[in-house]
């Protein structure tokens, strides 16, 4: 009995440090390609798969540096992971923002496409994936060559052969 | 949309003012205008438009509206696991319309694993119809006939050998794969068929030959 309280009378102050750490999210720093600091909420940041790893294996201490995201990509990312803190408040909401933040031109949603895979941060990367999609689907092989930067191998010769074998796909 | 006008001389350097037309050089882009008029002879880029053209001397008064140019992906390609990601997403019809953009992309399309993934990640379960000549693809959730899509598979192919016959039987579906079957005019009296039916594979774009043992 005796060693049961004195268990109790450490492990009180210690589950209340723990619980208050745990309750007021922690800022993390975040610094982009081009050396620009961010300060964030771990809950935020977290959302990047990347960033959880190294939280958890306590080596978010210091600043994160993200050499591979640029501010002006890191500030959109980090605008959605702040918005997908608590997914379950307002679906509706969320969706109407969700269609918003993706409404970029293609080069924009290319750097967005390349931070989400790298921070590795699933629902970005999925709408992206999804939205780069929906801009090349009614684009023709020439129009994806030019958007691709993608050099045409085939030969005129092969290239009509494509062609013809599946006419019904270049109808319009 | 951009506007603006530039003034160009024939000294400018940038121009060359030919007796018939003028050759423009601006943001990288050439186009060719009919001296004395603001009509456009050929342009690289076609966006451009001219609408106003004065001509005073040797300077030319130039206005010009310019739509905003579609951004590219940058000057780096995509990473090979992020088209991976983009292209299940499309549909077959432009899949099988990107299989003329490289040989890398023909054979990743082609890819037998590829069309696989393609197939799970389909999500609308549809209903085909057969009538005369024609193989139609309904969306079961939706009352709308209107939006039954026409198939088009290439009837000449599988009309032969007589290009009059009219209706095209369903005899199953599997995977994605369709096996239709041409109904002769005049039925065969014995019912009992040994033949070969194709399938038609949307995505691969191969007849598949199938050998079927009509039932009773």
């Amino acid at each position: 009995a005796i060693q049961s309280s004195r268990f109790s009378c450490v492990g009180f102050p210690l589950a209340y440090i723990f619980l208050a750490c745990k309750k007021k999210s922690m800022a993390l720093k975040l610094k982009s390609s081009d050396n620009k600091i961010f300060e964030v909420e771990e809950l935020v940041a977290v959302q990047s798969e990347t960033i959880k790893s190294l939280v958890e294996d306590g080596c978010a201490n210091n600043v994160i540096p993200l050499p591979n995201v640029d501010s002006k990509t890191l500030e959109l990312v980090l605008d959605w992971c702040k918005n997908h803190v608590d997914v379950k408040l307002d679906e509706e909401k969320l969706k109407e923002y969700e269609d918003k933040f993706i409404e970029v031109d293609l080069a924009v949603l290319y750097d967005l496409l390349m931070a989400a895979n790298y921070l590795n941060i699933k629902d970005l990367l999925n709408r992206a994936s999804q939205k780069v999609a929906d801009m090349l689907k009614g684009k023709k092989p020439e129009q994806i060559r030019e958007t691709f930067n993608i050099v045409n191998d085939f030969s005129p010769e092969e290239e009509e052969e494509i062609r013809k074998e599946n006419l019904w796909a270049f109808e319009e | 949309m951009t506007q603006g006008s530039f003034i160009l001389s024939k000294n400018n350097g940038r121009i060359r003012n030919g007796s018939e037309h003028i050759v423009i050089i601006c943001k990288a882009q050439i186009c060719i205008v009919m001296a004395n008029s603001s009509t456009i002879l050929s342009c690289i880029d076609f966006r451009v438009t001219i609408y106003e053209y004065h001509q005073i001397n040797d300077h030319t008064t130039l206005t010009y509206s310019q739509l905003k140019e579609e951004s590219k992906m940058s000057n780096s390609n995509l990473p090979p696991e992020l088209i991976a990601d983009i292209l299940p997403r499309l549909p077959v019809k432009s899949l099988t319309r990107f299989k003329g953009v490289s040989k890398s992309w023909a054979t990743r399309i082609s890819d037998p694993d590829f069309v696989k993934t393609h197939l799970h990640r389909a999500q609308f379960r549809r209903i085909l119809l057969s009538s005369a000549n024609s193989l139609y693809s309904i969306d079961h959730e939706t009352d709308d006939l209107a939006a039954a899509v026409d198939l088009h598979y290439p009837r000449d192919q599988i009309q032969n050998p007589k290009p009059q016959s009219h209706a095209v039987q369903i005899i199953g579906s599997c995977n994605g794969l369709v096996c239709i079957m041409p109904q002769p005019d005049n039925p065969p009296v014995h019912p009992i068929t040994l033949r070969f039916n194709r399938v038609w594979r949307p995505v691969c774009c191969h007849w598949l030959r199938v050998r079927l043992r009509a039932l009773h």
